[in-house]
C-alpha cells in the first residue's frame, strides 16, 4: 500500500443534510455496491438510524478510486451526528486527513455542523465544501455556496456543487478528494501507533476495533496493549473495511482498519485509546483521550416487575456494544427493581430506550431524568447526587453546584426574540450574538445542563418554526438554588416521582405534575390528594374527586356472564397498575409526568 | 324460571345491543317450530314458576304462536308470567287474550314520555301510546304493570327525566326500572358515546329518580328496578339469587348451578343447534360462581345473607372478606349488620367498582 495514495476522510453534516445518501453514492461510483441494489444508506446498520434519520454509531469502509492510472484507496470514515456524541466525533475527525463539508443548498449550515467544523479544523483537517442537493426546489445553491465560501474564507469556485440523491457531480467530488486531501503522514518502519476510533461487539467475534494506523505497522499475531489500561492482547486478526471484514496480515502508517483480538467487552476497548505492540512499541499515547462521561442519569425500571432479569441481561448486552452506558441497582418502592442509568444525553436515553423496547422487547418506565450536582454538606464533605432519593436533608445542605454548559444556537434572524425568551426561561445566560450572514445569527449562551435536558431542543425548533441548530458541550460547575420536589399521592411519597429542580421553578413544575397526575389517575371510591412537597412544605396540590358512576343498569340471565367477565377485565387493568397507598395509579401516569411541561 | 327470547322487532331502536332482526312472518314461523323444538328436547314437562318473554319485541308474536310454545309448560304451579311490551303494537283484544292466556305481568318499554328523547332512541312508539297500552292493558285485568325508563341521554337534563318519571307515575304502575343509558362499541348510535353526560351528572339523575320514587311510595329492590309492596319482579329476583333458569331462543342463557350455556346469537345457527341436538356447557368454578354470588346479591338492596353464603359456599363471608369489607365501609360504599352486608346508597351507582374488590384469586 502507497501511503500517497490514502486519503482518510469524513463527511461532516446536519440530520437530513444528506450524509448517508451521498455515502452510498460513493459506494457505488467506486463499485462497493451496484446502484439501487441495496437497501438504501449502508453505512448505518441499525434500524432505529435509519428510522431516526441519524447515524448513532460511526463505521468505516474503504473505496477503492481509478484516476490518473493510479488506484488511490478511500477510507471514508463516517461520523455520529447528534450533540450527544460530540466526542467520539472528535476521535473520529482525528482519524482523517481531510472532511466534507456537506450542506444542504436549501438549509444552510447549522450551529452543529459548524461546531463539528471547528473540530475538524482543530484536527487540522483539509475542508472540501460541498453544497448538496441542488436538485431540489428551493434550493438557494448560490446563497448556500456564498454562505459556505465566507465562511471558510475560500474562493466561490473551490465549493463543489453536487445532488447526491441524482449522482449529479460525484466524480468531480471523488477527483476533488484525491487532488485537495492530503495524504496521511507517518512511517511504516516507527514503533506501531494506532488511534481506536470505534468498535462494536459482534456476536460471533467479539469486539471488532475499528483503528487509524498513525506510525508503524501493526502484524496478525502481533503482542498488543492498550496505553489506558495497560491490557495485553494478540492480534488474531487485522484487516480492511469493506462492507464486510476484509482480513489481511498488517496494517501501516496512514491505514484505516480493523483487528480483533480476543477483547470481550467494549468497554475495554474505549474510543480514543491508543494501541501499540508489547515489544518496541511507541512510548506515549495519541493525545485527546478521555473515559465517557455520562451527563444525564434516569431510572430505568421494567413495565412488568417480572421482567428486572430480562433488563439486567439485556442492558449488559447492549453495554457490549455501547460502553457510554453506566447503570447500576436501584430499588423503587413505587416502581419495584430497576436501574440507574448514566447516558451522555438525552438522545442518547431515547436510543437506550427504544432499544431495549425494540431488540429487547422490554418495555420499561424511566424516571425523571436528572444532572449530577455537587452538594457540600454541612459535615465538609461533598457528595455527587445524580438521583433524587439520595438528596440530602436540606438542613444539612450548605452548598448545591450545577454542571454548566456553553451553548452555541444558531437562527434566522427573526427567531432571535423567541429564542431569547426561550434562553432567560431556562436561566441562560447570554455571552454574545455574531451574524453569520445577513440573515442569520449565532448566540452564545451559558445555560444549566438540567435546563437543556428537559425538551429545551424540542422548544427551540417549535420557537423558531424547525429553523434554530444547537450545540452544547461542558462548561464549569456553578452554585445554585436547587431543590428537590418529593410529589405525594394521598399522602404517600412516591419516590419515582421525585425531581430536583431550581427553586424558582419549583412551584409551577409542582402543580403541573399534581395536575398531570388528575387526569391520568382514574377516580376512585374515594378522593385522591395530589401534592407536590419540599420537605414538609406543601407548595402545589391537586385534587380527584370520588368516582360517582361505574354501573351496569341490566343485569339479568343473559348478562351475567358477560358483566362478570367485565368487571374482572376492569381488575385485570387495575392489577397492572401500581398500588401507591391504596391509590391504583397507571404506568401512563408515570409515562405522563416525565413529559409534563415545566415551564 | 324459564326465560324466552324472542327475536324480532318492527325496527330495531339505536341503543340496543340486545339481539333482534326485522320482523319476517317466515322466518317467525321458523322460529316458533324450533323454539318448540328446543323445549321438547328437554324430554321432561317444565313447570316453572317464572316464565318471562324477553326480546326483542315479544308482543309481535301472535295468540295462537303463544297458545302453542305455551302448550309445552305446565304452568300450574307458575306465579308469574311475564310479557315485554312494546306500547305501539297491542290492541284491546290482543291484551284481552294474553290475559285469558295466564299472563300476569307485562313489563311496557315507555323510556321516555318525552316526543324529541323517543324519537332519538329509535322508539316506534309515542307517550300517547303508552297511555292507551297500559289502559287496554288494565281493562283487560293486568294489575302487575312495569315501565321502563331511560336516564342519562345525551344532552338531558336532570328535570326532563324527573318528568318523565312523573309523567309515567300517573299511568299508575306497579313496577318501575330505571336504566342509565350505556352505548355499547356495536350498536348504531356508538358515535355519541362522547356526548353522554358525565358520571357526576348521571349520578345526580339516579340520586334524583331514586328520591322521587320513593317519595312515591316505590321501595327500591335492586339497582335498577323499584316497585309497590308486594309487586317486585319474582323472575328478576331469582336471577340475583342465583337459581337455575332455563332460556330459550336465539342467545338465551341457562344456568343449572354448577354449568351454564348460551345460545347462539344468530338465528340461523340456533336453529342449527336445535336440529343437531347439542349444546355446549361451560363449567362454573365455585371460586367463580363465589364471586359470581356476590356480584348479584349487591344489586339488591337486601344485600348478602351471611348464612346463605356459608350455606352455598361453605365460608365465612365476613371472616374471609374482613379486609375488603373495612375498607368499603372505610369509605361508605357498604353497611354491614349482624346477617347481611348491603351496599349502601352511595356505593350503588358505583357497584360495579365495589364489586372488583370482592375478586380475590383463590384455588377452588
Amino acid at each position: 500500500m502507497k501511503r500517497k495514495l490514502i486519503r482518510n476522510f469524513c463527511i461532516i453534516a446536519h440530520i437530513d443534510h444528506g450524509k448517508s445518501t451521498l455515502a452510498d453514492r460513493l459506494l457505488e461510483e467506486t463499485h462497493v455496491i451496484n446502484r439501487g441494489a441495496g437497501v438504501a444508506q449502508v453505512l448505518d446498520d441499525m434500524d432505529l438510524e435509519r428510522e431516526k434519520g441519524i447515524t448513532i454509531k460511526s463505521h468505516a469502509i474503504r473505496l477503492e478510486y481509478e484516476h490518473d492510472n493510479k488506484t488511490y484507496v478511500y477510507n471514508l470514515i463516517d461520523t455520529p451526528g447528534h450533540v450527544d456524541f460530540s466526542y467520539e466525533v472528535s476521535r473520529s475527525l482525528a482519524s482523517c486527513e481531510g472532511a466534507l463539508l456537506l450542506v444542504d443548498a436549501s438549509q444552510g449550515i447549522e450551529a452543529q455542523t459548524m461546531s463539528n467544523l471547528y473540530l475538524a479544523l482543530d484536527n487540522n483537517l483539509e475542508i472540501i465544501p460541498v453544497i448538496n442537493k441542488i436538485d431540489i426546489p428551493g434550493a438557494d445553491v448560490e446563497g448556500a455556496v456564498h454562505e459556505v465560501s465566507e465562511t471558510l474564507g475560500v474562493h466561490e469556485s473551490e465549493v463543489f456543487c453536487i445532488s447526491a440523491k441524482m449522482g449529479t457531480g460525484i466524480d468531480s467530488l471523488l477527483q476533488g478528494i484525491a487532488k485537495y486531501i492530503p495524504a496521511p503522514d507517518g512511517d511504516r518502519e516507527n514503533p506501531p501507533q494506532a488511534l481506536i476510533f470505534d468498535s462494536y461487539y459482534d456476536v460471533y467475534r467479539g469486539v471488532v476495533v475499528l483503528i487509524r494506523m498513525y506510525e508503524g505497522t501493526l502484524k496478525k499475531g502481533d503482542a498488543v496493549k492498550l496505553f489506558s489500561t495497560g491490557k495485553q492482547y494478540e492480534v488474531e486478526e487485522i484487516g480492511h473495511l469493506g462492507l464486510q471484514l476484509i482480513p489481511g496480515t498488517s496494517l501501516s502508517a496512514g491505514e484505516v482498519g480493523y483487528i480483533i483480538s480476543g477483547i470481550k467487552d467494549v468497554s475495554e476497548a474505549r474510543v480514543g485509546d491508543t494501541i501499540t505492540t508489547i515489544k518496541d512499541g511507541c512510548k506515549k499515547a495519541l493525545e485527546g483521550f478521555q473515559e465517557p462521561k455520562p451527563m444525564v442519569y434516569s431510572g430505568i425500571f421494567p413495565l412488568n416487575g417480572e421482567d428486572y432479569q430480562d433488563l439486567l441481561e439485556s442492558l449488559a448486552k447492549l453495554k457490549l456494544n455501547d460502553s457510554s452506558i453506566v447503570y447500576e441497582k436501584e430499588s423503587s418502592m413505587a416502581l419495584g427493581f430497576g436501574f440507574r442509568c448514566g447516558f451522555l444525553g438525552m438522545l442518547h436515553l431515547e436510543i437506550v430506550k427504544e432499544r431495549l423496547l425494540r431488540e429487547y422487547n422490554l418495555p420499561i418506565i424511566t424516571t425523571t431524568p436528572s444532572v449530577t450536582f455537587n452538594v457540600s454538606l454541612t459535615d465538609g464533605t461533598v457528595k455527587s447526587i445524580n438521583n433524587p432519593v439520595e438528596f440530602p436533608d436540606p438542613a444539612r445542605i450548605t452548598e448545591v453546584d450545577e454542571p454548566f454548559m456553553s451553548v452555541e444556537i444558531m437562527v434566522p434572524e427573526k427567531f432571535v426574540g423567541n429564542i431569547m425568551k426561550l434562553a432567560m426561561d431556562r436561566r441562560g445566560i447570554q455571552k454574545d450574538m455574531q451574524y453569520i450572514d445577513e440573515k442569520r445569527v449565532a448566540i452564545h449562551y451559558e445555560m444549566p445542563l438540567l435546563e437543556i435536558i428537559f425538551d429545551f431542543y424540542d422548544r427551540l425548533k417549535s420557537v423558531s418554526k424547525g429553523y434554530a441548530s444547537l450545540d452544547y458541550s461542558f462548561l464549569d460547575y456553578r452554585k445554585a438554588n436547587i431543590v428537590k420536589v418529593d410529589i405525594l399521592i394521598n399522602g404517600e411519597r412516591v419516590d419515582a416521582m421525585s425531581f430536583m429542580c431550581h427553586e424558582d421553578k419549583a412551584y409551577n413544575w409542582g402543580k403541573s405534575v399534581a395536575d398531570t397526575l388528575r387526569d391520568e389517575i382514574p377516580r376512585h371510591l374515594f378522593k385522591i390528594a395530589l401534592q407536590a412537597c419540599i420537605g414538609a412544605k406543601i407548595i402545589a396540590r391537586s385534587t380527584i374527586s370520588a368516582m360517582r358512576k361505574n354501573v351496569t343498569a341490566k343485569c339479568y340471565g343473559g348478562d351475567i356472564t358477560r358483566k362478570k367477565k367485565l368487571l374482572e377485565k376492569q381488575k385485570e387493568g387495575k392489577k397492572r397498575m401500581k398500588e401507591i397507598g391504596s391509590v391504583n395509579v397507571p404506568q401512563e401516569a408515570f409515562l405522563a409526568v416525565l413529559k409534563t411541561n415545566r415551564d | 324460571m324459564i326465560y324466552i327470547h324472542v327475536p324480532f322487532c318492527i325496527r330495531k331502536c339505536g341503543y340496543c345491543s340486545f339481539f333482534s332482526v326485522p320482523l319476517d312472518r317466515e322466518l317467525q314461523d321458523r322460529y316458533v317450530s324450533c323454539l318448540v323444538k328446543e323445549i321438547r328436547q328437554i324430554g321432561k314437562t317444565l313447570y316453572p314458576e317464572t316464565l318471562y318473554f324477553g326480546g326483542g319485541t315479544p308482543s309481535l308474536l301472535e295468540i295462537p304462536e303463544f297458545e302453542k310454545i305455551l302448550s309445552y309448560f305446565d304452568l300450574s304451579h307458575c306465579k308469574e308470567l311475564t310479557l315485554e311490551v312494546n306500547p305501539a303494537t297491542i290492541s284491546s283484544d290482543y291484551a284481552e287474550k294474553l290475559r285469558i292466556l295466564g299472563f300476569n305481568r307485562v313489563s311496557i318499554g315507555a323510556q321516555s314520555t318525552d316526543a324529541g328523547e323517543l324519537r332519538w332512541l329509535g322508539r316506534i312508539h309515542t307517550h300517547e301510546d303508552t297511555v292507551n297500552c297500559v289502559s287496554m292493558l288494565r281493562e283487560a285485568g293486568f294489575d302487575n304493570i312495569s315501565l321502563d325508563l331511560i336516564y342519562a341521554l345525551p344532552g338531558q337534563e336532570t328535570t326532563s327525566v324527573l318528568q318523565s318519571a312523573k309523567a309515567l307515575c300517573q299511568l299508575q304502575p306497579q313496577h318501575f326500572s330505571l336504566y342509565c343509558l350505556s352505548l355499547e362499541d356495536s350498536v348504531p348510535l356508538a358515535g355519541w358515546q362522547s356526548k353522554l353526560p358525565d358520571g357526576d351528572t348521571a349520578a345526580e339523575m339516579y340520586e334524583n329518580l331514586c328520591d322521587w320514587l320513593t317519595v312515591a311510595s316505590f321501595s327500591q329492590y335492586e339497582l335498577s328496578n323499584f316497585s309497590l309492596p308486594g309487586f317486585e319482579s319474582r323472575h328478576n329476583s331469582a336471577y340475583w339469587n342465583q337459581v337455575p333458569y332455563m332460556g330459550f331462543g336465539p342467545s338465551a342463557a341457562g344456568f343449572t348451578g354448577e354449568r351454564r350455556y348460551k345460545n347462539p346469537v344468530s338465528i340461523v345457527d340456533w336453529i342449527e343447534m336445535v336440529d343437531s341436538g347439542s349444546r355446549e356447557w361451560e363449567h362454573e368454578t365455585l371460586n367463580n360462581r363465589e364471586q359470581e354470588y356476590i356480584m348479584l346479591r349487591l344489586r339488591t338492596t337486601i344485600g348478602i345473607s351471611f348464612a346463605e353464603f356459608s350455606r352455598r359456599f361453605g365460608v365465612d363471608f365476613q371472616q374471609k372478606y374482613s379486609d375488603v369489607t373495612a375498607f368499603l365501609e372505610k369509605h361508605s360504599m357498604l353497611e354491614e349488620d349482624v346477617t347481611h352486608a348491603r351496599l349502601t346508597r352511595k356505593g350503588r351507582f358505583v357497584a360495579d367498582e365495589v364489586i372488583q374488590h370482592f375478586f380475590i384469586d383463590d384455588e377452588r
